[in-house]
């Protein structure tokens, strides 16, 4: 592997991981702070870059960029005061095919106003340019940004959590409710908020990754499944895990591409050029597999295998 | 995910529990996934489809029948296929036509050649409206089936034909999906084009997974990294978009031959992309072919439903296909609707003479090699981008025609 690829696959992954943490914060503060793994996390992302979308072609995409997560908190905030609220007692299991539920009628809502073909959702002028150039490729300039707004977030919300009073009463309220409501403090109210605060993040990603994929309706349903591998591989709950375990998919999913080798090769340096036909087509089949094909499966793999050995996750204190 | 789709279409299913079908008219049921991820195509298949539909029957219908098309979703599943196919026979469906995946054709195919065996007074008709796939009307091929595009073998073929006329490309990457579309598409390029083009190095092969990529940057770095000069692909939905996103953000400025990037959603990635005259397409046609009849068409077809036709070309010949065998045939049954599609002529939206051979049922019509620019305002832009095919070259029917490999079983 040259200089040139191995710092494409760094920046790659770093760019590619940070587009997955945006997204698995507010899933993993929803899940430490109110203990709901929420399959709609994906669909408020989604709903993200639907409003984006719509709102930046009136008001101009930065704005957007402040009301559109604004909107999709509030909707957020309802659904856990109507909805989830009155789901939660019975159980986790309620809770889960409550949001469930929910992300589905979120994707037919979606397609009900907006249709199903993709939307022309554009990058803003002020950032369609090439940021850097490294070894001829051209950094783009929105990615950058991306890239910048990701660990703002990352910053604030660990700030938040661990330096704040607000962060105190939020993480007391899900261990003591009845002493925190004791104490004077609205207990329902504060998981309303924690609930729109991480619908809002997820909205702010849908906002910025509507432009840099394609935003239709079939995108929550896309990005979802690799979420619930970063918050269980990170360790549910764990924000400093999510990030971790983000970049960590971030990298495997781009090196994994640059990666030609497979088992052939392998076997190949000990001389052994053709596939024993002994063990059957399977293992031919098998024999002729590179890394890069298998690449964007490893992080599901790694899922099993975190589930298997450290259910916790790697840095989760959850079991 | 299973278990979304269910209830989806369970909810679908019960909207469209009590359907009122009129007595007289000759019902022509559209099987295809209107739920889930495919169902774009779907809509766009459907309004084409609905479109020449109508005009035919303002001209009076067929043999004085009024055409009525009936829909029916298949969920994108071949068991599913199988069983709408029996509800649309029910609800009185003479012909069944699917186009989005050809899993679900074959499964209609044999569906259907079963059910003309058992039922021998009340056949049906099976019509491929875009399923592109070869063994359709290779080894699957039937008497009762009719394909109305042109296959992905005799598109290769037509791309192999124009890439031996650009000797500035000499290095090309494949980049395919996996499954048997993707893997078989870039089996034949390997075959036909470097049968035409014997000079052309292989400078990369990827496989990727089939819709489930998101950041295609890595892949754009690795065919840099090859020294292409070309991409050749047969992705289709999101990933054709995402990788050509992928490659405008990268500054990638090499050209790219594609096979669907007509369909929905790809001309709004390119021009986003801004890959401006580098993607090309080998298709059946596309609005950038220089004829009146098509302008008129794409216009008024656009006055309604704000969208390309073009882009659909099995939907308006096979109706035109049934329209001519039906006035041929003087009657709507089914066997002398099948004996006077066999080898019917017929003109292609496109303004293109074609002809259904009466072999192997598949539409024998000539190709187009178009690439995307940013259009006047004037002229037929895709999808509201201001962006709009410029066609390159077109390749007649007789040099994408391959022989039939159909063995037949007639009645």
């Amino acid at each position: 592997m040259g200089i040139d690829v191995l710092s494409f696959s760094i920046l790659n992954g770093i760019l590619y991981g940070m587009l997955l943490f945006l997204l698995a914060s507010g899933l993993t503060l929803i899940f430490s702070m109110m203990g709901v793994l929420n399959f709609a996390h994906a669909s408020f992302f989604m709903v993200g870059a639907y409003f984006g979308y719509a709102l930046s072609g009136r008001i101009g995409f930065f704005p957007a960029l402040i009301v559109a997560p604004v909107l999709v908190g509030g909707i957020g905030a309802l659904v856990e005061r109507y909805g989830l609220r009155r789901v939660h007692k019975f159980g986790h299991i309620g809770e889960l095919l409550f949001t469930f539920g929910v992300a589905f009628v979120i994707e037919e809502a979606i397609q009900m106003v907006w249709g199903r073909s993709p939307q022309n959702f554009e990058v803003p002028a002020a950032l369609d340019f090439t940021a850097f150039t490294l070894f001829g490729t051209g950094y783009p300039a929105f990615r950058v940004f991306m890239l910048v707004v990701s660990l703002l977030i990352f910053g604030g919300l660990a700030l938040l959590l661990t330096r704040t009073r607000v962060g105190l009463v939020v993480k007391a309220s899900l261990t003591h409710p009845e002493m925190v409501s004791m104490l004077g403090h609205n207990v329902p109210l504060v998981f309303m908020a924690v609930f729109g605060v991480g619908s809002a993040l997820a909205g702010i990603a849908g906002v910025i990754a509507g432009p840099l994929l394609v935003t239709q309706p079939s995108m929550a349903a896309a990005i979802g499944p690799i979420l619930f591998v970063i918050v269980v591989v990170g360790g549910l709950g764990s924000l400093s895990g999510a990030f971790i375990a983000s970049l960590l998919v971030g990298f495997i999913q781009t090196f994994a591409v640059a990666i030609n080798t497979s088992v052939a090769d392998v076997f190949g340096l000990f001389g052994i050029d053709t596939a024993p036909t002994f063990l059957g087509p399977l293992f031919t089949d098998i024999w002729s597999v590179n890394v890069a094909q298998i690449g964007p499966v490893v992080p599901y793999l790694l899922l099993v295998l975190i589930l298997l050995f450290k259910p916790s996750g790697l840095i989760g204190k959850r079991a | 995910m299973v278990h979304r789709n269910f209830l989806a279409v369970s909810g679908l299913a019960l909207m469209t529990a009590v359907p009122a079908f009129a007595e007289d008219t000759f019902k022509f049921a559209m099987i295809d996934p209107f739920s889930g991820p495919a169902a774009m195509v779907t809509e766009r298949i459907e309004n084409v489809l609905r479109y020449s539909v109508d005009e035919v029957n303002a001209a009076g219908g067929i043999n004085g029948q009024q055409i009525e098309i009936l829909t029916f979703d298949n969920k994108m599943s071949p068991q599913e296929t199988a069983i709408q196919a029996e509800k649309a026979i029910d609800a009185g469906a003479r012909i069944l036509q699917t186009s989005v995946s050809s899993g679900n054709t074959f499964a209609l195919v044999d569906f259907v050649k079963k059910y003309n065996r058992r039922n021998p007074d009340n056949k049906v008709i099976v019509f491929d409206g875009a399923s592109h796939d070869p063994a359709i009307t290779g080894e699957k091929c039937s008497y009762y089936s009719f394909s109305w595009v042109l296959n992905s073998e005799m598109k290769t073929k037509g791309l192999a034909t124009y890439l031996a006329t650009r000797d500035d490309i000499t290095k090309v990457f494949l980049l395919n999906a996996e499954g048997s579309s993707g893997l078989t598409t870039r089996d034949l390029v390997k075959e036909m084009v470097g049968e035409a083009r014997p000079d052309i190095e292989w400078v990369g092969d990827d496989i990727h997974p089939l819709q489930k990529v998101t950041d295609f940057a890595p892949y754009i770095a690795k065919i840099r990294a090859s020294g292409a000069d070309a991409v050749i692909t047969s992705d289709w939905g999101a990933d054709i978009a995402l990788v050509l996103k992928a490659a405008g953000e990268g500054g990638l400025d090499i050209p790219w031959f594609t096979y669907f990037t007509t369909g929905p959603g790809a001309p709004t990635a390119i021009a986003q992309a801004g890959l401006d005259g580098l993607v090309y397409s080998a298709f059946d046609g596309d609005a950038g072919i220089v004829s009146d009849e098509l302008k008129a068409f794409e216009m008024a077809y656009r006055e309604v439903t704000q969208q390309s036709a073009s882009a659909f070309p099995g939907d308006t010949s096979a109706i035109r296909g049934l329209v001519a065998a039906a006035a041929a045939a003087g009657s709507n049954d089914a066997d002398a609707l099948v004996a006077a599609l066999e080898g019917i002529s017929l003109t292609t939206v496109y303004g293109a003479e074609a002809e259904m051979r009466p072999d192997d049922h598949q539409i024998l019509a000539p190709m187009a090699i178009s690439r995307l620019v940013s259009v006047p305002p004037t002229g037929l832009d895709e999808e509201g981008t201001g962006w709009g095919w410029e066609n390159v070259a077109l390749i007649p029917a007789d040099q994408v025609t391959l022989p039939s490999t159909c063995a037949m079983d007639r009645p």
